[in-house]
């Protein structure tokens, strides 16, 4: 019987899927030795080992950088809150006479009646008190000025504030308790013109005038006044939140 | 042509079952390559080594990631902290100018001074009793219930012959009652020492205030804050916004530049 054309093709075909199985089998056979071979070889688990571990290293990675992405917000808007307070706070300072003011305003002088006292020594009836600038006068023309509209005052560099007080230990004149020597110099910013009508045309200027005192008043287009250096006390007050 | 396509299709299934065997060999044989392949154990020992290697590599890589972040976190962690304790400070600093400027209300113990309206009480003589309540360490005054200010001023007008006494241009109503928050026993002392304001006020002009110790006394909060139109911070300390007239947000107090329509009213 003579071959015919497929019976090669499928000669060919065997012998092709033999070499297959042949090397199937080589192939698995080589990975059974090599696998006992190995199998204490510590290379292998240390590889594997350090693959879990660095899948650890990159998750916990990841899960730092969360973190630090939550606390940079924060941080954000930790700023936010503070610039916002940091400019309140600042207003509020210059409010409460904490912060050197600058303006237009008026500077009233008061000073002994130095001259009336030297004509009036010796003669009967000499009061020297007469002749002096009383912590009261600085303290009603300081009311005045407020009345007048003055916006920040100053006496003898000291800054008027809410607790400010005025008075006196013997001759000696306390404004927030610190000392002053005549001339009482007494200088408030606001419209000037304002200032000076009320004041002139007011009662506290005109009476000390009338007194012989050397009282003067000149306007200023620009007076810097000193910022508060005392304290704002607070042991027995409490803010009260209002409603809001 | 019938008999010659008999033996065509005895040959036909010998050959499509080698092929699909053949196949399949082929699939399995596939396979088994591909995981021999992915095996570290069919690797050669410095094929391992250099595998090892660069893990080692990359492990450090990641740990001084690591080491860096956590540096970044506890700086921020510091940072957070020292703003909260930041933040805390300016409210308590804030909280305590707004009472002293009488911008928010104030409660605590204190005193009364009641005056009757029999009493021929001048606007000077609240000039000094507010006066020395400061002096004798008040924290916050008011006059019926108008808190008294850096900016507070008393004065009187005249209406129908009658002299009323003011504060701040609004007349004040009898009977006129100053409450001041502070120590009770000092801030009494300070007013009713012999030749003190009160004395002076009984013997040379009738007035006999009445003085009460109180445990709790509540100041309301100033009623309009004030605006300054010609005064203005000096820069560096200024707030931002001093370039116009500025008005906070609750219509609150505010610095401006210009000057405004007129002053407080006379």
């Amino acid at each position: 019987m003579k071959p015919k054309v497929w019976h090669i093709w499928v000669a060919m075909i065997c012998l092709f899927s033999g070499m297959l199985m042949a090397w199937q089998f080589q192939l698995s056979n080589a990975s059974k030795a090599l696998a006992t071979e190995r199998k204490g070889d510590s290379l292998i688990s240390f590889i594997e080992d350090m693959e879990k571990s660095t899948a650890d290293l990159e998750e916990e990675i990841g899960v730092l950088r969360s973190l630090i992405d939550d606390l940079q917000n924060k941080q954000v808007s930790g700023q936010d809150e503070m610039t916002n307070l940091q400019e309140e706070l600042n207003l509020i300072k210059g409010l409460a006479g904490m912060v050197e003011v600058t303006g237009p305003g008026i500077t009233i002088i008061l000073d002994d009646n130095v001259a009336g006292a030297e004509a009036a020594k010796g003669q009967p009836g000499y009061k020297p008190e007469r002749y002096i600038i009383h912590d009261k006068y600085v303290l009603y023309m300081v009311n005045e000025v407020k009345r007048a509209g003055a916006e920040a005052i100053a006496v003898n560099g000291q800054r008027i504030v809410t607790p400010s007080d005025i008075r006196c230990v013997g001759t000696v004149i306390l404004v927030n308790s610190t000392r002053l020597a005549p001339p009482y110099i007494i200088q408030a910013i606001g419209n000037p013109e304002q200032l000076e009508q009320a004041i002139l045309n007011g009662v506290e200027f005109p009476s000390l005038k009338a007194m012989d005192f050397p009282v003067k008043l000149t306007r200023e287009s620009s007076i810097t006044l000193p910022p508060y250096k005392g304290s704002y006390v607070q042991n027995h007050s409490q803010p009260v939140k209002e409603g809001r | 042509m019938a008999r010659k396509s008999q033996p065509r299709h005895r040959w036909q299934i010998p050959v499509t079952i080698v092929l699909l065997a053949t196949g399949l060999l082929l699939s399995v044989q596939f396979r088994t390559q591909q995981v021999l392949l992915n095996d570290l154990s069919m690797l050669k020992t410095e094929e391992l080594v250099t595998i090892w290697k660069n893990l080692n590599e990359k492990r450090a890589k990641l740990e001084g990631e690591i080491v860096e972040l956590r540096r970044q976190q506890r700086v921020l962690e510091d940072k957070s902290s020292a703003g909260m304790v930041a933040i805390s400070e300016i409210q308590s600093n804030l909280n305590r100018l707004k009472t002293s400027t009488g911008l928010v209300p104030v409660k605590g113990p204190g005193i009364t001074i009641t005056i009757t309206g029999d009493s021929p009480l001048l606007y000077l003589d609240l000039v000094d009793i507010v006066n020395e309540l400061w002096a004798s360490g008040a924290e916050a005054v008011a006059v019926n219930d108008h808190r008294v200010t850096a900016h507070t001023y008393f004065g009187d007008i005249e209406e129908n012959e009658t002299l009323y006494v003011t504060v701040d241009g609004e007349r004040l109503l009898y009977p006129v009652v100053i409450k001041a928050i502070g120590d009770p026993n000092t801030l009494e002392k300070g007013l009713t020492f012999p030749g003190g304001i009160i004395d002076n006020m009984n013997t040379l002009y009738a007035i006999f205030p009445d003085i009460r110790q109180k445990q709790e006394l509540l100041l309301p909060a100033v009623k309009t804050p004030p605006v300054w139109f010609y005064a203005a911070p000096k820069s560096g300390t200024a707030p931002a916004t001093a370039q116009a007239p500025v008005t906070s947000p609750a219509g609150g107090p505010g610095f401006g530049a210009t000057p405004g329509p007129a002053g407080p009213g006379q």
